[in-house]
């Protein structure tokens, strides 16, 4: 056997060992246990590294499929914050990463099938060039998550922007979603203490421009109500706010639709495909219209006005 | 035993009784009815007997017996039972007869003969046989006069004097007569003779076999078999009353059959004894019990009876409440045990037989009324009725004239048996059509034991109800559960119905008084036990639906059934607690409890139970409905969502509230288990509007509605502004929140004061040598302070209300408030001076005077004023001092004569350290004083 042999044997093995000690790092990786419940702050910072290897995301397809969920908006907007506010690093870690995480966990837990959405980010260091302007050359188009999670990696920058402070950035979104023609969900993934009440305002401007013709206010007898001018779209507001749980929101509005969460809320598999499925869809369909979703529904075509069963069939013949 | 021993006793009364005495007879303090006829029978028997020449029987009536008769007899109880009310009730009879029997015929002999008495008063009987021993009294009528007491000698002779002897010896009485006054009147001619028997022979009789004292006896020569039974303590229990023999001379003369002489009074067999007649009772013979309905229930020996009709005989014969079919007779088989044989007694028993030992029980027939209907409730002669085959409704309430007033006519019931289940049914029905039309199907065909209920419009129906239910309930079983069904809520007459199977939700409601005014159509709630699982779940019904014929709403109702109906006033969430509660408690691992709340602006928020289908707009209609003040744009949903099936989590989510919104959801947001729905009230909704009055010198004066936050520089402008005589400077503001405060000082004022007072009545002055009583002082400043005391707070503000009114800007202008009231008085041009002056008035104002020219022109103070604590209450409320600062100090400290102003009131207060010495006491004066210028200054001003 000659060195040579002898060498490639030793490194094969060596690199065997390598990998399997490779594996065996990945398989030691030590998360707390009950990992559902525990909080980014709970994790220790390497091991916490080490977990973004294990996310496992659980993926809505077959749910979606099964349940039959009905798409809420057709179209999907990230800002993310990557500002130097959000520099100070949160236990040793930036929290620009956590803002990022969020994102690159969504698009993972989203459905495989296309979706017109963009990612923006943003920051406001002032030596930086401005890569967009405020035209909005940034487009919506339909995008495939795996689209998604590329454009998330940093490698174009066509979707980064640079203003001065947030609530210009939301305005710019605004801007991108209020030329759309159907409803958008727009996710603002930031630190909670750069919500301020510039920003309320800046949101508030965006939902007003995207929403008009409620009908709701005018108390007519319902034979002879007005039909207004129906608004095809809309927008649903969401805030991930980067710290600990605790919601720290100020863009809570109960009569709109959206809602606040904190990272550590929505960064856990389930949590996330829950968070997911949330903001893209609306309830699985009842097409029989007998309050029994079809996936639960054994009676597919139950007559009006009849009672039924938690099987969605005629409790009384 | 009683019905034995009545009957001996009227036996005794037909025959003879001389024994009875008196002594006896009186012994029972309070004779019955009964003893007394049974005393009138013995009369008359005493007073039949003398005429009639029988033997009599010596018997002792038991005393027990006397006691024991004033028990009622099984007849009588019979009887009893039978005059109550009619009823359906059932009672269950066991095989019960006698608890014991005894042997008949044997009470005879059971009291204590006296001694033998020979019958001495009775005439001699014309057959009595003459024996040695029999004494003869014999009268000879002739020239003298001879008696002759003669004893028939042993040899059957009489010896009479002069004339012989004559044999007597076995001739009746009748012949001995004749014998011996032939004898004496053939030896003496023309004597007449009289020949009675003063003295019987005694004669010696044998008693052997089961008596009870064996032995030879002396009796008297006049005694029969039954004297001599009875007189020697007669026959034992195992001696045979049917076969007794009296032998002489080796030969059977006679069998005696004691029965034939208790039962039919047959004493033809009774012989009169003969000197060495030997009486032998033999062991007691084949016996039949016979016990139940019967007369004369008792253990019967048997002689000659072959079948048990033969046994009824003797026993009396059957009572009428006895069921000749159902008779049992109890015997010992052959095989040494003992059997029990149905005996058919139709034929009175003539084809049954009877063996040695047999026990015949009798049993009465069944308590239960049958072919008899019952009508019950709200009628004027409710009770039973006969049955007929075809019989209706209408044929046992002919009219409504046995309707009493307030019938039901919805509704009446009808409780049947069903004969072959053995099931109590209900059928309801409609009493108006059944009377109205006799043709309608409500005029049911009744049935034999049915009960109809006749219900009313008033009372309460479940106490009505309760028997049936009752017995529905012990009729329950496993798989046939309890057939009622629950009214809850708001309905006429809630409480348990018997469920009348098939019949739909309407029916029942209908039978429960009817929907009501008021009651919620829209949702109403059935609480359905799962007869399988024994699990409870609810169903929401729409009567609306129920009410156009779908039967899906207008369901068929279950046994166990709970049927809620809510109306606005109702506190559904309290009614419907219960059951929600249970089916909490019955939701296992991997379900959900069914359960949904609503809370906020709804008319009636709580918990409800989750239906399968339900939407928001159903939570909301089952909590009544959305308020006028809710907001109606959107509401809150918090949904609770398992994370991994196991990590639970609450969602928010913003529901809208209108119909058409593309992107939150909607009501027809389906409900999951757990979600609870917030409904918000409109923004700055006002609850109750707010009022502000104003009135006086105002152009427009009057009560006007205010927004939040309205200032009195703008109401003035909607009330056209002031009149030429405002005095301004004087308007009266008065606010109620204000007066309260000042009255929660003025109370806690007077209670300080109240208290402080006690203090200085327990301690002793600062100068302890003061003679006065120590009280004096403090009741006397106690009775001044409550003298002045003002009753009430007014709550006035000072305000400028000039500067409000000219400027209206955020220093001077005044918010309003709900209840605030604004006087402005006319121009007042006086000044008026009270208090210790000695002559309090009002004087004109006018602008060079100052207070203390004022108070002059009263008259200057009196000799008790304080008069450097003279106040100056000015028009608008302000008091002032004549020392105060803003009045300036006077030299010295003295008074200085400020300016006052119009409308003003000088006070010129009491020294109070004049009538007393407590230093303290002057801080509330002071107090006091002003509140009392304050409230005079308003009545001044509002006059």
């Amino acid at each position: 056997m000659s060195w040579k042999t002898q060498t490639r044997i030793v490194f094969s093995l060596l690199l065997v060992a390598m990998l399997s000690g490779c594996f065996a790092t990945e398989n030691l990786v030590h998360v707390p246990r009950h990992d559902n419940m525990t909080s980014v702050d709970d994790y220790d910072l390497r091991l916490y590294r080490q977990s973004q290897h294990i996310f496992n995301p659980m993926p809505i397809d077959a749910r979606v499929m099964q349940l039959r969920l009905q798409p809420r908006v057709e179209h999907l907007v990230f800002l993310v914050d990557q500002s130097a506010s959000l520099n100070d690093s949160a236990q040793g870690l930036d929290t620009r990463f956590y803002a990022k995480e969020v994102v690159r966990r969504f698009v993972k837990t989203m459905p495989t099938q296309p979706i017109s959405s963009t990612i923006v980010t943003y920051n406001n260091e002032p030596a930086l060039q401005l890569y967009a302007p405020l035209d909005a050359r940034l487009t919506i188009a339909t995008r495939f998550p795996n689209e998604l999670e590329f454009l998330l990696s940093g490698h174009r920058t066509a979707q980064h922007i640079q203003v001065k402070s947030l609530s210009v950035a939301i305005d710019f979104v605004s801007e991108l979603v209020g030329n759309l023609p159907g409803p958008s969900a727009v996710v603002l993934v930031t630190e909670w203490a750069q919500i301020d009440e510039s920003v309320e305002l800046a949101v508030m401007r965006m939902r007003q421009r995207t929403t008009f013709g409620r009908n709701a206010h005018v108390v007519v007898p319902e034979a002879s109500a007005i039909a207004w001018p129906q608004s095809h779209s809309g927008l649903c507001f969401y805030t991930v706010g980067v710290g600990n749980r605790l919601s720290r929101s100020r863009l809570e509005n109960a009569d709109s639709c959206g809602f606040s969460s904190a990272v550590d809320k929505v960064a856990q598999p389930s949590n996330m495909a829950n968070f997911v499925e949330s903001v893209l869809f609306r309830g699985p369909a009842d097409e029989d219209n007998d309050g029994i979703y079809d996936y639960q529904d054994l009676c597919p075509a139950t007559p009006a006005h009849k009672i039924v069963d938690y099987r969605g069939c005629p409790r009384f013949q | 035993m009683k019905q034995l021993n009545k009957w001996i006793l009227a036996l005794l009364g037909a025959v003879t009784v001389s024994g009875v005495s008196h002594a006896q007879v009186e012994r029972v303090m309070v004779p019955t009815l009964e003893e007394q006829q049974r005393r009138e029978a013995l009369l008359t028997a005493q007073s039949a007997d003398s005429s009639q020449d029988t033997t009599r029987y010596q018997v002792i009536v038991q005393d027990s017996n006397m006691q024991q008769a004033t028990t009622p007899s099984q007849l009588e109880q019979n009887v009893t039972e039978s005059l109550r009310p009619v009823t359906l009730e059932e009672e269950i009879q066991q095989q019960r007869v006698q608890d014991k029997l005894e042997l008949f015929g044997y009470d005879m002999f059971s009291g204590v003969s006296s001694t033998f008495a020979p019958v001495s008063d009775m005439p001699v009987p014309y057959d009595y046989v003459i024996g040695p021993g029999d004494t003869f009294t014999i009268q000879a009528f002739a020239a003298t006069n001879v008696q002759y007491d003669l004893t028939v000698t042993r040899e059957g002779l009489l010896l009479i004097p002069d004339a012989g002897a004559v044999t007597v010896s076995g001739l009746t009485f009748e012949e001995a007569k004749k014998v011996i006054s032939e004898a004496i009147e053939i030896k003496r001619i023309g004597i007449k003779t009289i020949v009675t028997l003063s003295e019987f022979r005694s004669i010696h009789i044998m008693l052997v076999g089961e008596v009870t004292k064996p032995g030879s006896y002396s009796v008297s020569g006049f005694s029969t078999l039954i004297n001599a039974l009875v007189s020697s303590g007669g026959i034992k229990r195992t001696g045979s009353l049917r076969n007794i023999q009296v032998k002489r001379n080796g030969q059977v003369v006679t069998t005696f059959d004691l029965y034939a002489l208790l039962l039919k009074g047959d004493d033809s067999a009774n012989i009169y004894l003969r000197q060495g007649d030997l009486i032998f009772v033999p062991p007691v013979g084949p016996t039949v019990g016979i016990a139940g309905e019967i007369l004369r229930p008792a253990i019967y020996e048997v002689s000659k009876e072959k079948n048990v009709k033969a046994i009824l005989e003797l026993a009396g014969g059957l009572l009428p409440t006895a069921n000749a079919k159902t008779a049992q007779i109890e015997r010992i088989s052959n095989g040494g045990m003992y059997t029990l044989q149905q005996a058919n007694l139709k034929n009175n028993g003539n084809d049954v037989a009877i063996n040695n030992g047999d026990l015949i029980r009798i049993f009465p027939v069944l308590d239960k009324m049958d072919d008899v209907v019952l009508l019950s409730g709200h009628v004027l002669t409710p009770g039973g009725f006969q049955w007929f085959e075809g019989m209706k409704v209408t044929d046992l309430i002919q009219s409504k004239s046995i309707l009493r007033q307030g019938a039901e006519f919805d509704a009446a019931m009808i409780q049947r048996e069903n004969r072959e289940d053995k099931r109590t049914e209900v059928i309801y029905f409609n009493l108006w059509n059944a009377i109205a039309d006799k043709y309608s199907a409500d005029n049911l065909t009744l049935q034999p034991r049915d009960q109809l209920i006749i219900f009313d419009t008033h009372s309460p129906r479940a106490g009505q109800l309760t028997k049936v239910v009752n017995k529905l309930e012990n009729e329950a079983t496993a798989d046939n559960p309890i057939k009622v069904v629950d009214f809850k809520g708001a309905i006429p007459h809630a409480g348990t119905y018997p469920l009348h199977m098939g019949a739909r939700l309407l029916d029942m409601v209908k039978y429960a008084g009817g929907l009501e005014a008021g009651v919620d159509l829209n949702y109403a709630l059935l609480a359905r036990t799962d007869l399988a699982t024994d699990r409870l779940y609810f169903i929401r019904i729409s009567l609306n639906e129920a009410l156009n014929n779908n039967t899906d709403h207008n369901l068929v109702l279950q046994p166990k059934d709970k049927v809620y109906l809510f109306n606005k006033d109702i506190d559904r969430a309290s009614l419907i607690q219960t059951p929600l509660e249970r089916v909490k408690r019955e939701t296992q691992f991997g379900q959900q409890a069914p359960v949904v709340e609503v809370s906020g602006s709804v008319f009636h928020p709580g918990a409800y139970p989750m239906v399968p289908g339900m939407r928001v707009e159903d939570l909301i209609a089952a909590a009544g409905g959305m308020k006028e003040e809710t907001y109606g744009l959107a509401a809150t949903l918090s949904r609770q969502v398992l994370m991994d099936s196991e990590f639970s989590r609450t969602d928010s989510r913003a529901i809208s509230l209108t119909k058409n919104d593309p992107l939150l959801d909607t009501t027809d947001l389906i409900l999951h288990p757990r979600d609870h729905l917030v409904l918000r009230m409109k923004p700055e909704w006002v609850q109750a509007p707010q009022y502000v009055e104003i009135e006086g010198e105002i152009t427009f004066p009057g009560r006007y509605r205010i927004d939040k936050r309205e200032t009195l520089c703008s109401l003035m402008q909607k009330a056209g502004g002031f009149t030429e005589d405002a005095y301004l400077f004087g308007t009266v503001f008065l606010r109620d929140s204000v007066r309260k405060k000042e009255q929660k000082a003025l109370d806690r004022m007077f209670e300080e004061l109240t208290r402080l007072l006690a203090d200085t009545h327990v301690s002793q002055g600062v100068n302890k040598d003061e003679k006065m009583p120590k009280d004096q002082r403090a009741d006397d400043i106690y009775d001044v302070i409550k003298k002045m005391a003002p009753e009430k707070a007014v709550g006035r503000m000072v305000v400028d209300v000039h500067s409000a009114v000219t400027r209206c800007d955020e220093t001077s202008d005044i918010v309003l408030e709900n209840g605030d009231r604004i006087i402005v008085p006319k121009y007042l041009d006086e000044v008026s001076v009270i208090g210790q002056v000695y002559f309090p008035t009002s004087h004109k104002f006018r602008s060079d005077r100052a207070a203390l020219d004022y108070i002059g022109l009263s008259g200057g103070v009196k000799e008790l004023a304080q008069y450097e604590h003279a106040y100056i209450v000015q028009a608008n409320g302000e008091v002032m001092s004549v020392r105060s600062s803003t009045s300036g100090w006077g030299l010295f400290n003295s008074p200085a004569n400020v300016k006052v102003t119009p409308g003003s009131t000088i006070f010129v207060p009491l020294s109070v350290d004049r009538i007393n010495g407590r230093e303290s006491a002057e801080k509330w004066v002071d107090i006091i004083y002003k509140n009392i210028i304050a409230t005079a200054m308003l009545a001044n001003l509002l006059n």
